[in-house]
């Protein structure tokens, strides 16, 4: 009886898997199919591999673009992570107030609006400040995203420590920050690894800001992968080329935080 | 204070690695024009011929910024709406032509600084009237155009200059026509010369599980589905608004164009000649059908002909051939009354730019005689030219071009008034749920009707007396 | 903090360190601020006019709000986005906590596997877009071969409109079921081990051990992923506007896609300003009930578990 409920387990485990990764294997077949074999009907399954799409694509704008992502992703990712790793215990320690938690939600409230309400005046702001076209700007501006979930989700994991831990530190003698830095930062390191995971993500993907928000030197990958539209349609086989090469950096990211995820989850078994 | 140090230090820290993020625009070097380009092959082309003579030439450097058609429109909005002197150039499409005047982010060229220079090297006149007047000048009355009264227009201000010219024409796959028997006396493929001919056709061609007899492109983005109904609309009589009183109730919801409207969509609703998806098709997809031998005949731009050729993405490479499109056979007259959806865009200088001259001087070599031949000589181009002294020559390049400019006397056009996208959505809209079935041609034509007369008695843009 | 009195040398710390709760939370207000005061007063304001392209940008007051109230695609669009966050947000958290069940457990290659669930959500939308839009096409797709194989008819998706809200549905659950994943996998994590031990020495049913002892951890992050689901779920734009463009007719069309038509179609900046600030207010009605929901089952939670601090 065990025996089959390991087998069905590994059966629901392969399924639930293959459902999830067969567009993106459907994707990576896409980037390896001669042209003229990407539409045809039935399906072809079976082909000879070119690498023509990969090699074209490594040529091309698109890894200046892919730079520019990684460097918007990774900075404001950072710079949202300390500033909502700071807040959010803020408000876990001493946010006990009603005008605090309308605070909170002002926070939270600030993430509702939709890209498309927002263009227009970034739009007028960034070319008063000359800022049109710059990576800054969009460090920046991401950033109110990504510091408005840092601190929900944040304040959720430092909410979860036991007092006591702190209060035996502080009767140490350690200061509120040393407190901070030395005893809440660390146990809350899945927090902050899934955190730094989602801003990421989110980060990198954002569509409609950088299209409308950059020209020619600060394009993101996303707007790059846009740009694979020609008159006739998607250039499919380099789309979906440079749309793999986009993913696997993410995949790494996301298997090292994975298994530090599992490592930082440790502190509710010294309860 | 260790602590404090230690808050410092990153606020520093966060400071420095933020500046690192930084990246300004280099410094440009004087005289770059930078054009607000559509990503047809032509644009290519004109770019390396721009590197190579152009800039040699006059030591102005030009980028064209190429882009899919609807983000040329969001850009050249958003560049118009905050004055910015961004671009230098821009490409637009007749149907938007309305809009950029109202919100006067074109420069008119008919003054003495462009075209009534006395060293100017081109002139209006230079183009075929056909294609010119519609989409360089404004205002202009369509249905007054297409019937041939250019001279009305002398005076009428010029904001662009023809750039991509080109209608739809009719494709079809000689090999399968020849196939099922529909030849001519010399036993090659005979097209449709009427529509209802083209049902039978496509009836006769459509294979279930193997092919379609015809395709249409359906969609509710952008104007997919409007562009291939139109012809037929008018084709059978009818038209979308009357232009000199701005009503489109009565007039887009006429008899006519209800008969032309469940004629269209029978082709999914009745015959089930088109793939079952077309309601959400666009250029794309259509093009896929075709090269994938999906699909048989059909509206569509001359351009992608060209792609059809290429072995890499068409497995109908040499089936393809094009002809005028089809129409209705007048019932009095015994006439073939036919109509062809016109698709040019042209080229122009923006208000705001700062260096209208360079500009200027770029738009001139562009339209001049050899420049516009270079472009016919390069194949990857699907280059329409619309010189008048060139018409022989484009009309030799390609059988396309043949049909392009032989439809250029059938074509019609959307309006072109500044509520364009707002008309162009709701009929985009009704069209497409009366081609799933969801409402009848009527009832689909009297909603956007009366829709479309909502907006056209509201907008602050109508003219007095109308 | 704890109900027992600190002793005296706290409190003096306390003193020397007031000025630590503001260096926590100055910098990112004042950085939030900075950013999104301009951004929010000027659409707040231009909805109240009637600023668009070539357009008078005159003041019309409430205007704009009104003119949307009375438009049935208003309504309709409306309709649409809630009925995609409902259902999407649903299944995504229903899943993603029964997969988080499932690959919970230590067997080998399971780590490896779950790694695989997290793909959807890292790509890029454009690409889900574009690629599902393909596999749903009756004459191409990949999809539309197999259902074809099995039940011998066409399926057009995308073209009926009850099908193209489903198949809207369908590729928003696939792409964000791994964010409910990774959240409750980030809570069961946090379930003290020992509360099993005692749980299977008492010999609960699996049901129970899932409803005392599990669920309670994992109302925290249940309730953050339905949160930010729901406030991104109601911003839909992307996925609908690659896949159908609102159609057919307007049957798929979102709340954001309406934003866009008039901002971006139509350029009247005002109007879509409108719609954009009837979308937060959308928002915060549903957000509200939320947080209400989550108070409530906070203080539940707070008893049950005794650990923590009250929320």
């Amino acid at each position: 009886m065990a025996r089959l409920k390991v087998i069905l387990k590994y059966v629901a485990a392969l399924g639930a898997t293959a459902l999830f990764v067969f567009p993106l294997a459907w994707m990576f077949l896409t980037s390896v199919k001669p042209r003229v074999d990407v539409f045809a009907k039935p399906p072809v399954f079976i082909f000879t591999p070119t690498f023509d799409n990969y090699s074209r694509v490594l040529d091309s704008e698109f890894m200046l673009q892919l730079l520019n992502s990684a460097i918007i992703a990774g900075i404001s990712t950072a710079f949202s992570l300390t500033l909502g790793a700071l807040a959010a215990y803020g408000f876990s320690r001493y946010g006990r107030f009603k005008r605090v938690d309308n605070l909170l939600f002002w926070i939270l409230s600030l993430r509702m609006l939709p890209p498309i309400a927002v263009v227009v005046p970034f739009y007028i702001l960034l070319r008063w400040a000359h800022l049109f076209d710059t990576r800054f700007a969009l460090i920046m501006i991401y950033s109110i995203f990504n510091i408005s979930f840092a601190v929900w989700l944040l304040k959720g994991f430092f909410d979860e420590i036991p007092p006591q831990l702190e209060e035996s530190a502080m009767l140490e003698g350690h200061s509120p920050p040393v407190v901070f830095l030395r005893v809440a930062l660390p146990m809350v390191r899945a927090g902050l690894a899934t955190t730094a995971a989602f801003c990421l993500i989110q980060s990198l993907n954002e569509f409609l800001l950088a299209l409308l928000l950059t020209d020619v030197d600060a394009v993101t990958a996303p707007v790059g992968l846009a740009n694979f539209q020609r008159y006739f349609g998607l250039e499919w086989g380099q789309f979906a080329a440079a749309a793999t090469i986009f993913v696997v950096p993410i995949i790494l990211f996301t298997v090292l935080v994975r298994h530090h995820l599992v490592r930082g989850m440790s502190f509710g078994r010294m309860g | 204070m260790r602590t404090r140090k230690a808050f410092f230090a990153l606020a520093l820290g966060i400071a420095v690695v933020v500046a690192a993020g930084c990246g300004r625009r280099a410094q440009q070097p004087q005289a770059h024009l930078r054009i607000l380009a559509l990503n047809w092959p032509q644009a290519p082309v004109e770019q390396r011929l721009a590197n190579e003579i152009f800039t040699p030439r006059t030591g102005i450097k030009v980028t064209l910024e190429m882009n899919t058609y609807d983000n040329v429109e969001v850009k050249m909005k958003q560049v118009i709406n905050s004055r910015s002197s961004d671009y230098d150039i821009v490409h637009y499409d007749s149907q938007w032509l309305g809009q950029f005047v109202a919100a006067k982010g074109l420069e008119r060229l008919d003054t003495p600084d462009y075209l009534d220079s006395p060293d100017a090297e081109i002139s209006f006149d230079d183009f075929m009237p056909e294609y010119a007047v519609v989409m360089g000048k404004y205002p202009t009355d369509a249905s007054e155009v297409f019937a041939g009264h250019f001279d009305r227009y002398r005076d009428t201000p010029i904001y662009g200059l023809p750039w991509a010219t080109g209608c739809q024409i009719m494709f079809y796959r000689a090999d399968l026509l020849k196939q099922a028997g529909f030849v001519d006396e010399q036993g090659n493929a005979k097209p449709p010369e009427t529509w209802p001919e083209f049902v039978r056709i496509a009836k006769a061609l459509t294979k279930r599980g193997v092919r379609y007899g015809a395709w249409t492109h359906a969609g509710r983005q952008g104007d997919y589905i409007t562009q291939d109904f139109f012809p037929i609309m008018w084709a059978n009589g009818g038209d979308l608004w009357d232009s000199k009183t701005w009503r489109a109730q009565g007039v887009i919801n006429s008899p006519q164009n209800v008969e032309a409207l469940q004629f269209y969509c029978d082709w999914n609703l009745k015959h089930h000649i088109v793939p079952a998806e077309s309601a959400n098709w666009g250029n794309e997809e259509v093009f896929n059908a075709c090269a994938q031998d999906q699909a048989a005949m059909g509206q569509f731009w001359a351009t992608f002909g060209a792609a059809l050729e290429d072995r890499d993405r068409s497995k109908v490479v040499g089936k393809m051939a094009y002809a005028v499109v089809p129409g209705f056979r007048d019932a009095h007259t015994g006439k073939i009354r036919r109509a062809a959806m016109y698709g040019c865009q042209a080229t122009a200088i923006t208000a705001f730019s700062k260096q209208k001259q360079a500009a200027w001087a770029y738009i001139q070599w562009l339209m001049s005689r050899e420049t516009q031949k270079a472009i016919l000589d390069d194949p990857t181009s699907a280059f329409v030219s619309a010189r008048e002294d060139l018409l022989e020559y484009t009309k030799s390049r390609n059988p396309r071009n043949r049909a392009a400019l032989e439809s250029s006397l059938l074509a019609h056009d959307f309006w072109n008034n500044p509520e364009y996208s707002k008309l162009l959505n709701i009929v985009q809209r009704e069209l497409n749920l009366a081609f799933i079935g969801q409402k009848t041609p009527k009832r689909a034509l009297d909603d956007a009707a009366r829709d479309l007369q909502q907006v056209l008695d509201a907008s602050p843009f109508r003219p007095k007396g109308a | 903090m704890s109900a027992a009195a600190p002793p005296s040398a706290m409190q003096a710390a306390h003193q020397r360190y007031r000025w630590f709760p503001y260096a926590l939370l100055l910098p990112a207000l004042v950085v939030l601020v900075a950013l999104t005061i301009f951004p929010l007063v000027f659409s707040l304001g231009v909805s109240l006019t009637g600023y668009g392209l070539g357009r008078a940008a005159g003041f019309v007051g409430l205007a704009n709000y009104a003119q949307f109230l009375r438009d049935p695609s208003f309504w309709l669009a409306l309709r649409n986005t809630l009925v995609i966050t409902v259902f999407a947000v649903g299944i995504e958290i229903a899943l993603g906590v029964c997969l988080a069940l499932l690959f919970r457990e230590s067997l080998p290659g399971f780590r490896a596997l779950s790694l695989f669930i997290f793909i959807p959500m890292m790509l890029s939308p454009l690409v889900i877009g574009f690629f599902w839009k393909f596999m749903f096409d009756s004459t191409f797709g990949v999809l539309a071969y197999f259902t074809t194989l099995l039940t011998g008819r066409t399926v057009s998706w995308l073209t009926s409109p009850r099908l193209a809200l489903a198949a809207i549905i369908v590729v928003d659950t696939w792409q964000w079921t791994p964010f409910a994943f990774l959240l409750t996998l980030a809570g069961l994590q946090t379930v003290p081990p020992q509360l099993y031990e005692a749980a299977s020495l008492e010999r609960a049913s699996a049901w129970m051990r899932f409803r005392r002892i599990t669920l309670p951890y994992l109302r925290f992050p249940l309730l953050l992923a339905v949160l930010f689901r729901t406030i991104d779920t109601v911003r839909i734009f992307d996925l609908v506007y690659i896949m159908t463009g609102g159609g057919p007719g307007d049957a798929t069309i979102t709340l954001s896609v309406l934003a866009y038509r008039y901002g971006f179609q139509f350029y009247e900046v005002g109007r879509a300003a409108a719609v954009s600030w009837l979308i937060v207010v959308l928002i915060n009605l549903l957000v509200m009930v939320l947080l209400s929901f989550m108070g409530k089952s906070a203080a539940a939670t707070a008893r049950s578990t005794g650990s923590g601090r009250a929320r």
